[in-house]
This record gives structure tokens, C-alpha cells and sequence, in this order.
């Protein structure tokens, strides 16, 4: 392979492929703590994927694709909250194969995953990014395109308002949903 | 921390619906990079004939109407996988398609135009053979400059020695003689290329299986494209079908 960057459209490909089978499913994770919903942590990742392949060649070190990509994600994310078609349903539903099997044991983590989504969505992101993602502050800063010290004071007032909610017990499934809109 | 870490683990314990397969979401990008190619190309027609009025106002500003165009003639070729050259003698030559393929290899940074509307494209066929140059305006935030390249098929197969050597050179000759150029062979991912350096420009010579391919770069004003980053456009540019 020659320079990252340079490569013919053939090794292009494979290594985009390798990419996505390495880090894709930790990049939709993400997405799914971020956004609450498998249909749009499906199309954030397919956002981030495309986006990373048209920069493909750009991109001069191959160690920071997974920073590069992750970026992407995030800032597609906090786009696509920002359209208004996407407040009611970020995707059409009715896809068979993104229905999630439910037990018993689901009510511990609904609620938990209720708390996360009441946060608002940039606190919320940088939580994710940086204790679930392990960003490093300066990485977090760089890919929300804000300050380090907006990151640490966005951090500190997450983990106070998670702790609140979590404390909270009207906090429910239901209002993810609300929290979304 | 680790609470939030833990909390977030727990959220994603439940069972996820399987993830889209990386075939698919590769056509999908792939699909995307093309639409956004198409829209260039079309845009950049629109842009193509104003940049180039601006370009001749440029020369008459500079004192010198006489001053030579960008040689639109063949300068060097370099060819990667000896993909054969496409039938265009047959087809007639898309030239379109091959200023999209064009502009995608371009490095990073540097935006295109394809120069359609002036003399973006010339072609010249025989029964058999024939030579189809395509042109884009090339530019970056510092200057711009004319990029050509032009696919001939004359039918000869690619040189197996020194793409340097007398042989291969008076092949070229015929489609664009360089005699005095500084000539050197660059690997691009396995594909060699012949690249040569004159005063005017640089060139870079790929060589197909039935012909070859010549891109060359014409400085306008100051835009930086070293011959290594010719040689790698040569290379790794797609050839039409």
C-alpha cells in the first residue's frame, strides 16, 4: 500500500470495508447512546460511513480515522436534530430487521436509557463521547467544534443533571420520546 | 465516570438489530461520491466559461495577448493496471465521464472545472486509433492551472522496459514531443509512470494495454502540483469502459 491518502480506488475500498467492519458497530453504538433510536443510529452511522469515504484520500493518517469518524457522527447527529422532519420520526419505521427483542429485565435499562435521552443533546453527547467513547476532552472540544472548557463545564453539569434523574423516578420511557422533540 | 460508562454498557446489553452489511454501505457511499462528482461536473460547466474569460482578461493584463495557451497538445502518459483504452473510436469519446473520473483523483484541496466550452476537449480518430484529450481548470485558494489528459489508443502494447528509454520516447514523440524533458520513472502503488519535466509543464504518461495515457499540468499561476502528484492522478485515475 502506498501513502494513506493515495491509494488506488481498489485498496481505497478494501480498506474502507476493513474500516467499517472493525469500527462500525462501536460507531452505531455511539450513535444509539446519542441519539435513543436504532433507525437513526443506522442512518447516522451510513452518514458518517459516506462522508468518511468521500474524505477518504484526505485524510493522511490512518490513526485518526476513528477521531475523523466519530466527528462526522456527532456533528451529523446535532444536524439531523436540527431538521425539523426529523423531530417526529428519524426514520420510517416498520423495518423488520431493526425490531429489538424485549425481556424482563429491560425496565433497569429503559429507565436508564430514559435518564441519558432527558439530557439535553450536546450534554448528552459529550457524556457519551467522553466516558462510553473514552475522547479526551480536546478530542470531544474539537469534534463539537467548541472550547475545552464549554466540554469540562458541559461534563460536570451532565453528570450532575444524570444523577438527578436517575434519582428521579418519573423518569420513564416515555419520556424519551418528549425529551427527542 | 465509570457510572456513566456502566450506564451507557447497560443501555446497549439489550440485543441490537444487525447492522447493515459493509457491501451495502460502501455501494451507498460510493453512490453519494458519484452524485456529488455529477454535481461538480455540472456546476463547474456553468463556472468553466467565466474562468476562462477571466483567464484571457488575466493574459491581456499581463501585456502579452500573444502569450501561448497551456500546451493543449499530448505531453506524457503514465498507465497503473494496463486497463485496455476504451473504444472510443467506435463510441465517439465520453469525455464527460472521464472529467468526473479526473476530478476524483485529484489530490486533496484542489478543485476543478472542467474546461468545457473553449477547448475543454478535442478528439482525433482514424479507423483504429484515436487520441481525446479532456481539460479541467484546476485550482486552489493560491492560483489554478490547466490539467490535460488525453487517452490515445494506437493499438502498440505497453513498453516492458525503461519507460525512459529511446524507444518508448519516440512513440510519444508523436503525440507530444518533449525532447529536452528531464525524464524519471515514478511507482504509484505498483503502476509505473513516465514523468517528465519541461519548462513548460509537467507530464505524466500511463501506459494501457492498447495505448496510454498522458496528463499534464500547465501552471498558470503558481498552483502547486509536483510531478509526484501528477504521477499519482496518472495512476490512479479510472479509465472509462
Amino acid at each position: 500500500m502506498g501513502l494513506p491518502g493515495w491509494g488506488s480506488r481498489r485498496a481505497i475500498e478494501g480498506d474502507f470495508v476493513a474500516f467499517y467492519r472493525a469500527r462500525g458497530a462501536h460507531l452505531r453504538n455511539t450513535a444509539y447512546l446519542l441519539c435513543g433510536d436504532w433507525h437513526l443510529a443506522e442512518d447516522l452511522t451510513q452518514i458518517a460511513f459516506t462522508k468518511l469515504y468521500r474524505a477518504w484520500r484526505r485524510i493522511d493518517r490512518r490513526d485518526t480515522l476513528d477521531q475523523y469518524a466519530r466527528k462526522v457522527l456527532l456533528r451529523a447527529f446535532l444536524d439531523e436534530r436540527r431538521h425539523p422532519w426529523r423531530r417526529e420520526y428519524p426514520t420510517e419505521p416498520g423495518s423488520a430487521a431493526l425490531d429489538v427483542a424485549t425481556s424482563d429485565d429491560d425496565a433497569t435499562e429503559s429507565r436508564l436509557h430514559a435518564a441519558l435521552m432527558r439530557l439535553p443533546r450536546r450534554r448528552r453527547a459529550v457524556l457519551v463521547l467522553r466516558f462510553w467513547a473514552d475522547m479526551s476532552v480536546d478530542q470531544v472540544a474539537d469534534a463539537m467544534n467548541t472550547t475545552t472548557g464549554t466540554v469540562k463545564s458541559q461534563t460536570a453539569r451532565g453528570l450532575a443533571q444524570l444523577r438527578e434523574l436517575l434519582n428521579d423516578t418519573r423518569v420513564d420511557c416515555d419520556s424519551i420520546e418528549e425529551s427527542m422533540r | 465516570m465509570n457510572d456513566v460508562k456502566d450506564i451507557c454498557d447497560r443501555i446497549l446489553e439489550r440485543p441490537a438489530p444487525p447492522m447493515r452489511d459493509s457491501e451495502r454501505v460502501l455501494t451507498i457511499a460510493q453512490r453519494s461520491a458519484r452524485r456529488q462528482a455529477r454535481i461538480t461536473v455540472t456546476m463547474g460547466g456553468l463556472v468553466a466559461a467565466a474562468i476562462v474569460a477571466i483567464t484571457a482578461a488575466a493574459g491581456t493584463l499581463d501585456g502579452a495577448p500573444g502569450t501561448p495557451r497551456p500546451a493543449v497538445l499530448l505531453t506524457s502518459v503514465a498507465s497503473p493496471s494496463l486497463s485496455p483504452a476504451p473504444d472510443w473510436e467506435k463510441t465517439g469519446p465520453d469525455t464527460a465521464r472521464f472529467a468526473q473520473l479526473l476530478a476524483e483523483a485529484l489530490p486533496a484541496g484542489y478543485r476543478s472545472q472542467p474546461a468545457f466550452g473553449t477547448h475543454g476537449t478535442d478528439t482525433w480518430t482514424s479507423a483504429d486509433s484515436y487520441a481525446s484529450r479532456t481539460q479541467l481548470v484546476v485550482s486552489t485558494g493560491k492560483g489554478q492551472g490547466m490539467l490535460s489528459a488525453t487517452v490515445v489508443k494506437d493499438g502498440a502494447a505497453a513498453p516492458s522496459g525503461d519507460l525512459c528509454a529511446a524507444a518508448v520516447t519516440a512513440r510519444l514523440d508523436a503525440y507530444n514531443p518533449d525532447g529536452d524533458a528531464n525524464c524519471q520513472v515514478i511507482t504509484i502503488d505498483g503502476v509505473p509512470i513516465r514523468a517528465t519535466t519541461t519548462a513548460k509543464g509537467s507530464t505524466a504518461t500511463r501506459f494501457l494495454a492498447d495505448g496510454f495515457l498522458i496528463v499534464d499540468w500547465h501552471p498558470s499561476w503558481q498552483v502547486p502540483f509536483t510531478i509526484q502528484q501528477l504521477a499519482t492522478v496518472a495512476a490512479t485515475v479510472q479509465i472509462p469502459e
